[in-house]
Parts: structure tokens; sequence; C-alpha cells
């Protein structure tokens, strides 16, 4: 082969071969630094993944805790008062006849009732029409059988607040003149929904009200739902008493 | 049959002779006078059946009979849901408050005052006559304003005498004044509601099942159709708290009625407003043959007619956005549209629900006792609302699914102390929260607001503030032109009558 061709194309060959090398040597050095940051970054991923695992279990733990705490805050709410209602007057038709409810509750159990009435008085019921209670002619008792949902939250006004659903066993009796409905022994169950309110120390005075509405099915509960229809609030003025919600912050 | 041969016979045009023998022509025309005088006879009875004088708003009662055997066709019942929403009750139907005589015995004048008053209610005699704007079916002016709540008394007047109950109560401290909300739309509102309803329902149900099989308390976030009801935690011995749950009931039923939103469907809010507006009570609510309000007409609705009055309002349809009046307001409305989304108002007020399925039918599963829940006319009488909808709030996705363009998130919010006023409690909402209103159609109703007090559009988005606070604010601080822009978008929010 010619002189005049080979030189160059040694000359070529050495220079891709330097050249190769060289940036084999490069590309090796530049390799072993990526796997040495592929170890480490491999290294700090399975760091992450422990602190998140470790961050998803305290996260866990805190919401159960959050939740105990809301449980917490449903077990140290109670309450215990008399509510007054007025009822109307079969004479002068004004709402004059005290009808006091007495009512307790705490997370495990509720009741509102009404041992009797002192005077007569009109009841205007659901299915029924007026009918008109002599003294002593009425009985009602509501007691929760069982708590299905709870909330214990700070009202829009700022006052502790505590709702209780669930299911209750109601008695009621109302007498007439010729004859009894109801009754204080035979229970109907229903559903109820509690609403308490925490005005501060002081009862009624302070703020404190407490409502126990009961929804009545006309299968299930025929003669309350006569006398109080679908929905019925049990309320009053709170004239005696106490309500206390922890704060939910 | 030989009768029926005979008149075939005569009619072919055939001889006499060919068609029978003499006594059978005798039979066939002492036959056919029996049947002209028993024709008279009925025409004699059915003009005593006619009514003359006095006569009530419904004279014929549609029969459960009447659904139930399907004798009636949808349109029949659409129209008899109409003749009802139009009707003025009056005393025939039993359209009285019976409380009334409890404190003026049988007077004449207890029986006068029975018929109608403003506040306690009866305080109308037909649906229309206050859900009139712009068409049957929508809101109401100012002057239809309701006091909710009020009807728990039995003759407010303030007169001093028997029938206000408690003489302190004031007009603010009695009830809820309230304005006329329109039923535009409302049956695509119910079937939104109902779907979100049932994701809440499933996503308790997974938690539930969850803190029952680990053993430890489960919290789960509440979101549908892109709505956030906050959270919920369910304990392993089934007790929930829903202390963290936002903007709906424990019981995670969306009540997409009442502008306080505790109405579960068009059925239980029909129900309670023919009782506390009317004075009628459902046959569903008191039993068959009861006459419960005892004011002498019992069965006042049947369960078929509260059927059809739920159903016409199911497929009153919903409202359009109309297009500018011209290209100035045009530019304008499409700048406000930007606006609207950019400061905040469209994460309540959501411009859309995606809805799976438009069927409607009723009832819905999920009403509260005293009003039906479980009904054998569910398969029968459907009415698909897209398809009756011919509006462009409505529309559908290649998916299979619809977009529903009312401007609202169905959702309760904290208003504000400028909308608190309301003293008296509505099923355990508090004062200033209320149900986000949907603002498709709200220019065919004003004034607005839940108490017609704000008469411009202006006003009554800076009376909004609690949850809604910064959105007013950046309201407030954008310039008049950006404002006018917003209000001409909102503008294009009309119910087209035709």
């Amino acid at each position: 082969m010619n002189n005049k061709y080979l030189i160059p194309i040694i000359s070529l060959a050495l220079g891709l071969l330097v050249g190769f090398l060289y940036a084999n040597s490069s590309q090796a050095s530049e390799i072993d630094s990526l796997k040495t940051t592929q170890a480490e970054l491999t290294s700090s991923n399975e760091n992450a993944q422990t602190e998140i695992a470790s961050l998803e279990a305290e996260g866990a733990k805190a919401q159960i805790l959050q939740a105990e705490v809301s449980r917490l805050l449903l077990e140290a709410a109670s309450g215990g008062g008399v509510n007054m209602k007025m009822m109307p007057h079969p004479e002068t038709g004004e709402a004059s006849v005290e009808l006091p409810e007495v009512f307790s509750f705490d997370a495990h159990h509720a009741f509102c009732r009404v041992d009797t009435n002192k005077e007569a008085f009109i009841m205007p019921t659901y299915s029924m029409g007026e009918v008109l209670i002599e003294k002593n002619e009425f009985f009602m008792a509501m007691s929760t059988t069982s708590a299905n949902e709870f909330s214990v939250t700070k009202g829009t006004d700022g006052r502790n607040k505590v709702i209780i659903t669930g299911g209750l066993d109601c008695f009621t009796e109302v007498a007439k003149t010729n004859m009894t409905l109801g009754s204080r022994d035979v229970a109907e169950y229903a559903e109820y929904k509690i609403q308490a309110y925490d005005g501060g120390v002081g009862g009624g005075a302070a703020g404190d009200t407490f409502e126990f509405t009961v929804y009545f099915d006309p299968d299930v509960a025929p003669i309350n739902y006569a006398i109080f229809g679908p929905e019925f609030t049990f309320t009053g003025d709170m004239i005696d008493g106490e309500i206390t919600i922890p704060s939910a912050g | 049959m030989r009768f029926v041969a005979i008149l075939q016979c005569t009619l072919s045009n055939k001889p006499s002779h060919a068609c029978g023998s003499p006594q059978a022509w005798l039979a066939f025309t002492l036959i056919l006078i029996a049947f002209i005088l028993y024709g008279c006879t009925q025409n004699h009875i059915a003009e005593q059946d006619l009514v003359v004088g006095d006569r009530p708003g419904i004279s014929d009662h549609a029969t459960n009979d009447d659904l139930e055997n399907l004798q009636l066709s949808l349109d029949e019942v659409l129209a008899i849901g109409h003749q009802l929403f139009t009707a003025s009750f009056n005393t025939l139907d039993g359209a009285t408050n019976s409380k009334v005589r409890l404190f003026t015995s049988d007077s004449q004048l207890a029986k006068i005052q029975s018929r109608f008053n403003r506040i306690s209610g009866p305080d109308a005699n037909a649906c229309v006559a206050c859900h009139n704007l712009p068409a049957t079916g929508g809101g109401g002016d100012n002057a239809a304003n309701v006091f909710v709540r009020a009807n728990r008394l039995p003759n407010v007047n303030f007169d001093g005498e028997a029938g206000d109950l408690l003489e302190d109560l004031t007009l603010t401290t009695l009830g809820n004044e309230r304005g006329t909300t329109s039923m535009f739309g409302s049956g695509l509102i119910e079937l939104l509601a109902r779907e979100m309803t049932t994701d809440l329902q499933a996503i308790k149900k997974v938690a539930t099942e969850k803190a029952s099989r680990t053993n430890l308390p489960t919290r789960v976030f509440l979101n549908t159709k892109g709505v956030s009801f906050g959270a919920l935690t369910v304990w392993p011995d089934g007790l929930i708290d829903a202390s963290e749950v936002q903007g709906v009931d424990e019981d995670l039923i969306v009540k997409p009625f009442s502008q306080k939103g505790v109405y579960t469907s068009l059925r239980e809010f029909t129900l309670d407003a023919l009782e506390i507006h009317h004075g009628l009570q459902g046959e569903e609510r008191v039993g068959t043959n009861k006459d419960g309000d005892q004011d002498g007409v019992s069965d006042e609705l049947t369960i078929s007619e509260v059927t059809a009055l739920t159903l016409f309002q199911a497929a009153l349809p919903p409202p359009s956005i109309k297009g500018p009046e011209s290209e100035l307001s045009k530019s304008y409305a499409l700048r406000g549209e930007q606006l609207f989304n950019e400061i905040g108002c469209a994460v309540c007020h959501k411009p859309f629900l995606e809805l799976n399925s438009p069927i409607y039918s009723e009832p819905n599963q999920f009403n509260p006792p005293g009003t039906l829940t479980d009904y054998s006319l569910s398969d029968i009488y459907q009415i698909n609302l897209y398809e009756e909808a011919n509006s462009n709030t409505v529309v559908r996705t290649d998916h299979g699914t619809y977009l529903i363009y009312a401007y609202t998130d169905l959702k309760r919010h904290d208003m504000g102390q400028l909308l608190a006023n309301e003293q008296v409690e509505q099923r355990f909402v508090e004062s200033p929260v209320w149900l986000t209103r949907r603002l498709w159609g709200m220019m065919s109703e004003p004034p607005f607001l839940h108490h017609g007090r704000a008469t411009l559009i202006d006003e009554a988005i800076i009376f909004h503030g609690g949850e809604a606070d910064s959105a007013r604010a950046n309201y407030q601080n954008l310039a008049q032109d950006d404002k006018d822009a917003i209000i001409e978008f909102l503008r294009t929010f009309q119910t087209d009558v035709n």
C-alpha cells in the first residue's frame, strides 16, 4: 500500500483509538460516578421509604388518637335538666299549662319524660285532631336503646354542640274521657336525633339547650305517629339543670 | 249471538226474509228499545251527578288504582299533576287550619279565621299562587314570602287573643320569612342528590366494614361529584363520629330542597307544603279514609295524586343560559364567566355536577318516615329528564353521562352574620348556614337571597360572608367594569317560559 495513504489511515486509526480510549475511560468514570449516585439514591430512597412508612404509621396513630380524642369529647359530654313546655289551656286557649319534660343524656343513654300533667290541657295531635287531656292523664317517655352517630363541634355562635342519633323506645299514654291511647309499659320503636348546646355554666340562663327530635314511622310506631306525626321535637325553655360539652377546639 | 247476526245481516243490506223470522225481528226490536231506554236512563243519572253550586278545587280525585293498574298514561298523570299545582283549594277540599277551632270552639268567626292566616298558614290556596315567576312552577316575588316554621303556632294575629299561643312572640321570633324558590329543573336536582347520597352511603359502608375488619377506627373522606363533604370516622363497634362532616347531616343524605337544604325529595317537600300552606293532608301521611285534621274531609290527597304532583314538578324543564342581548353584553358576559371562576364564586356555585342517569321515578328511597320510600310504580312511570329538558344547561357527554349546569354544589355553607337573621332553627341547620343556591334561572325570579332583601345582583353578592367571605372581598376589590362583567354573566341565567 502506498505510504501516501497508509500514514493518514494509521494516524486516523490511532486517533480514533486514543479518542475511544479517552472517551471510554471518561464514560467509565461517569458510569462509576452514576453508580455511586445510584447507590446513594437507592439508600436515600430506602431511608425515605422507611421514613414514609414511619410517618404513615405515625399518621395512622395520630388519626386514631384524633378519633379517640373525639370519642373522649363525646364521653365527656353529658347533661340533664327540665325543659318547660307550655300547653294550651282548654278554656282560654292560651299556652298557660305547664308541662315539664325531664331529660338526661350522656354518651350511652338519653331519655326525656313527662310523668304527668298537673292541669288539663289540649293537645293538638297529628291525625286525631285536638285532644282534651284531663289532669294527671298524660305520660310520655322516650328512652334510647342505641347510638349510631355522634358529632362534637363548635356551633357558628361559638357554643359547644353535641349531636347524637340512634334508636329509642317510646312509651306514650294519653287518656281521654272514655278511652286510653298508647301504653306506659309497651314500647314502640323510633329513631331520634339529640342536639344539645353548652352555653357555659349556668344552665338555660347561660344558653344551654336540649332538643330531642324523634322520627316516627307509621308502620313501626302507629300510636306515637298518630299523636306526634312523622317528626316531633321535644324541647322547651330549660328551667333547670346543666349541660356540659367539652370544647371541640 | 242471534241479535248480533240479525244486526250484521241488516247492516249488509240483505233482504229482510234473508235475515231471519218475524219473531226474531220482534225480539231484535224489543232489545233495541231496551237499549235506547237504558241509554236515556244513564244520561239522566249522569246529569244528576253533575255538581252545581260550590265545588272543591279538585272534583275528580285520581284513585290509587288509576296509577297502580296503569290506567293512566304518563301524560295523563302529568296533566293531573298540573291540575293539582294550579287548582285553587277550598273548604270542600279540606283546605283549612283545624287548630283554630281549638281556641274559639265552633263559632262562625273561628270557621272564617281557619281559612287563611298569612303567618301560621294556610297561607295560600294554590301552589301556583306563589310559584309563578316567570311561569307556573317558578319562584315568587316578595309578596309571596312565607314564614317558615310559624305553622307550629295555631293562628298568629297579634290581637292579644287566643291563637297566638305565646303572646311575647314577634314577627321575627315566630318564624323565618323566606322567598319562594323555583321548581324548574328540580327533578334533575333530586337525581343528583340521590346519586351523591348513594356515593356517600357507599363510602360509609366501606369504612364500616374496614373498621370492623381491622378493629381500628377508620377515617374516610366524603367526596362525591367533585364536592367534599369532609370526613367520617367509623369505630369498630359501629359508632360513627360525624364531627368532621361538612355541609350535610350526619345521616349523609344530601337534601337538595328548601333553602336550608332539609328536604330529601320533591315528594317530602310537596307533602309538607300541602299541609303547611294549604292545610291538606296526604293519604300517605294520615292513612286511608282518615280525616286527620278533623275538618270533615278525608283522603284530601291520595297517594296517586301526590305522585302526580311530584312527577309534574320533577318534569318541569331546567332553566337555560340565555344568549347575551348584544355584542357588548356578550363580551362582558364571557369575561364575567372567567372572573366568576377566578375570584372564587365557582368554589360553591360549581358550574355543573355530573349526573349518571337522567331517569326520574318515584319514590326516593332515602325519604324519611311518613313519606313513601317504596312504591310499585317506580318501574312504570319513569321520565327521561334529558329528553324532556330541551335546555342548554343539560349536556350529554361522550361517555353517556350528563352535565347539569345548575351552578350549585348541593352542600350547606356558613354564609356569615349578614345572612344569619333567622331565629327559629329549622331541622338543626344553624342560622347562618344555607344550601348553595342554584343560580340557573335566577334572573327570572327576582328578588334575590333567601328573604328577597337583595333587589340587585350586586347587593346579593356583597351580602355573602362566612365561607364566601374571600370571594365576596375579591368581588368588591374588582374594578366597576369587572363587577359589571360578572353581573352581565349572571344575567344570562334565565328560565325559558316557552
